[in-house]
């Protein structure tokens, strides 16, 4: 089965709204606000809460990571999501949700251009409350271990000269601005490639276009000529670089999840600045 | 005078004013927490400071970051103020049906506006659920950091009460403080000065005064969120329990009318010069029923929210008055 686009408009769902699996990712920082409150205060009709701190590797001390093949599995079907439907999400996370899907193998999985801000200022509808039950179904994940890097694997890269891109705002990447969780170095890692995340996208919200794309990752350094590796601050909008890739056809994009939560919480890893 | 660094020194610090007329009406000290005196003239600067300050002390704003927040009213108000004076932005979405007013009130304070069609947001969870998911997209491109201020479940709120506007009272009465009443919109007033003066005194009475169309009346007097009628009232009526008012104790709670509330505000105006906007008629309101039910002899403190003026054309307005078959202001022909 060919890859679903990796961005859908709100037209687009709007039109097939019941045909899709939509899923709520909405994600705020410790503090910024509350994801459950706000799904259960307006939703897309029909979606289902996708937290990405609930399917998670609750064991590791770092921010939601990726679990298991077999916890995910378990985790999306009983959210009634299985290995034969095409799943739209949304939310801050919704680009770490798509990663998420298709490192476990699954390639109808879209992201929603513009969000639930989009949807909502256009007037779509929306639903309150909790959703009732979902129908768990069958889903089958097939781990692509490609598309997900570790701390050594990406020293590794670094050390080759392999591309990295980081989604973290500018003034972080330098060192000059601290990073919002405490005990973390600031800085960024030696050889890798500044990409804003916020520059990835218009002032309405929705993605650049292609050719803006492909622009920006010229201009950030990166050429194109190997998979890249994104990273940020926990691996929430790394994942907007993979899927700006993805875009591209650079469907080899691969997410480092410890991101800086690991790297700058580790004395063994080199950090530069400026 | 007070020297003040900048406006933001000098939000807090209101003085306590006697309610001359409720007092010698009900035999108790009733006394009113003059929050229109703000620089952003109503209680709601106090929040916005803190809900700013938290988020400074979380690290998630650089200079030139930007607020987001989803209000009508004085909440708006105040943060854009903060936010001109600590070198952020604010971008406030308000129903297109406010009044210019209060749009332009915020505009003039260096927001930016997001007006929405009101209809898909009749309900106000919505509304709030839009501003979230608005900054939620700002989060992610704006190279400064941006916030969802969230005033209804950001605890930041409520503490500017616990630290500032609670301790203030307890201060300004010397401790002889037998009650405290105000209305609540995101409950943060009515929480955090509860906290401040419960820890101090665990036997004063606290009181809710609602609304009607606010389902906080039921809640604490029969532990039903049940809403009935409606209200000309703004920025208070709430329909469930914030995350500002978990944990709280509330002694009584009153259901007051509008007409009772505008009668409260005309007496206000014309006897002891005090302009003020709706819910400071029900708050005052609700002090009386209160005094009424503890006796003569003891000291009660509201809150006096904010000013009349921003109400010109609905509390102080005999034709929109007349339409809703409420009492008119004596004193303005019409």
């Amino acid at each position: 089965m060919s890859p679903a686009p990796p961005l859908v408009s709100t037209a687009w769902l709007a039109d097939h709204a019941g045909a899709v699996k939509v899923v709520d990712a909405t994600f705020f920082l410790p503090g910024q606000g509350d994801a459950e409150a706000s799904f259960r205060a307006a939703h897309i009709a029909g979606a289902v809460r996708f937290d990405i701190d609930a399917i998670a590797d609750r064991k590791s001390p770092l921010p939601h990571m990726l679990p298991s093949p077999e916890a995910f599995a378990e985790a999306v079907g009983a959210l009634g999501v299985s290995s034969a439907d095409h799943v739209v999400a949304y939310g801050g996370a919704g680009p770490r949700a798509w990663w998420m899907f298709r490192a476990m193998g699954h390639d109808r999985v879209s992201v929603l251009d513009g969000g639930l801000a989009k949807w909502m200022a256009e007037g779509r509808p929306t639903e309150a409350g909790e959703p009732p039950p979902p129908v768990p179904a069958d889903f089958t994940a097939r781990f692509r271990p490609e598309l997900v890097r570790d701390f050594d694997q990406v020293r590794a890269a670094l050390e080759a000269g392999r591309p990295v891109l980081d989604a973290r705002p500018a003034p972080r990447f330098a060192g000059a601005a601290p990073e919002p969780r405490e005990g973390l170095r600031s800085g960024h890692m030696p050889g890798a490639l500044s990409l804003p995340s916020g520059d990835l996208f218009a002032a309405d919200g929705t993605f650049r276009s292609e050719e803006e794309l492909a622009a920006l990752l010229h201009a950030a350094g990166y050429d194109g000529s190997g998979p890249a590796i994104a990273t940020c601050g926990s691996g929430v909008t790394a994942c907007m670089i993979a899927l700006a890739l993805a875009r591209q056809g650079r469907w080899d994009a691969a997410v480092y999840d410890g991101s800086w939560s690991e790297w700058g919480a580790r004395a063994d890893a080199p950090v530069a600045t400026g | 005078m007070i020297r003040s660094p900048s406006v933001v020194e000098a939000i807090g610090g209101t003085p306590l004013i006697r309610l001359r007329r409720a007092s010698e009406a009900t035999g108790c000290e009733i006394w009113g927490k003059a929050e229109f005196m703000n620089p952003g003239q109503s209680v709601k600067d106090r929040a916005a400071l803190y809900i700013i300050r938290d988020a400074e002390k979380r690290g998630l704003l650089r200079p030139g970051g930007l607020i987001v927040e989803g209000t009508a009213g004085n909440t708006g108000i105040g943060l854009a103020m903060v936010a001109s004076a600590l070198g952020y932005r604010s971008l406030i979405v308000i129903p297109r049906t406010q009044s210019q007013e209060k749009k332009d009130a915020i505009r003039l304070l260096g927001a930016e506006l997001v007006e929405v069609d009101a209809v898909p947001y009749a309900n106000p969870g919505n509304y709030v659920r839009f501003s979230g998911a608005l900054a939620e997209e700002k989060m992610k491109t704006e190279p400064s950091g941006a916030i969802w201020a969230n005033q209804f479940d950001n605890v930041a709120n409520r503490e500017a009460h616990v630290h500032t506007t609670g301790p203030e009272i307890w201060e300004q009465t010397g401790g002889r403080i037998d009650g405290f009443v105000c209305s609540v919109g995101s409950g943060g007033t009515l929480a955090g000065i509860e906290m401040a003066l419960r820890a101090r005194n665990p036997d004063i009475r606290i009181g809710l005064a609602d609304p009607f169309g606010a389902a906080l009346f039921n809640w604490y007097t029969a532990g039903e969120l049940k809403a009935e009628g409606t209200s000309i009232t703004e920025g208070i009526g709430q329909g469930r329990v914030t995350a500002n008012l978990e944990g709280i104790r509330v002694d009584h709670a009153w259901q007051i009318p509008d007409a009772e509330a505008l009668e409260v505000i005309y007496d206000l105006v014309q006897h002891e010069g005090l302009c003020m906007g709706g819910s400071t008629g029900v708050n005052v309101a609700g002090a009386i029923r209160m005094a009424r039910e503890l006796g003569p002899g003891k000291t009660i403190v509201t809150i006096l929210a904010d000013h009349g003026q921003r109400y010109q054309s609905k509390l102080f307005n005999p034709a929109f008055l007349r339409e809703k078959g409420l009492p008119l202001p004596p004193w303005i022909p019409g």
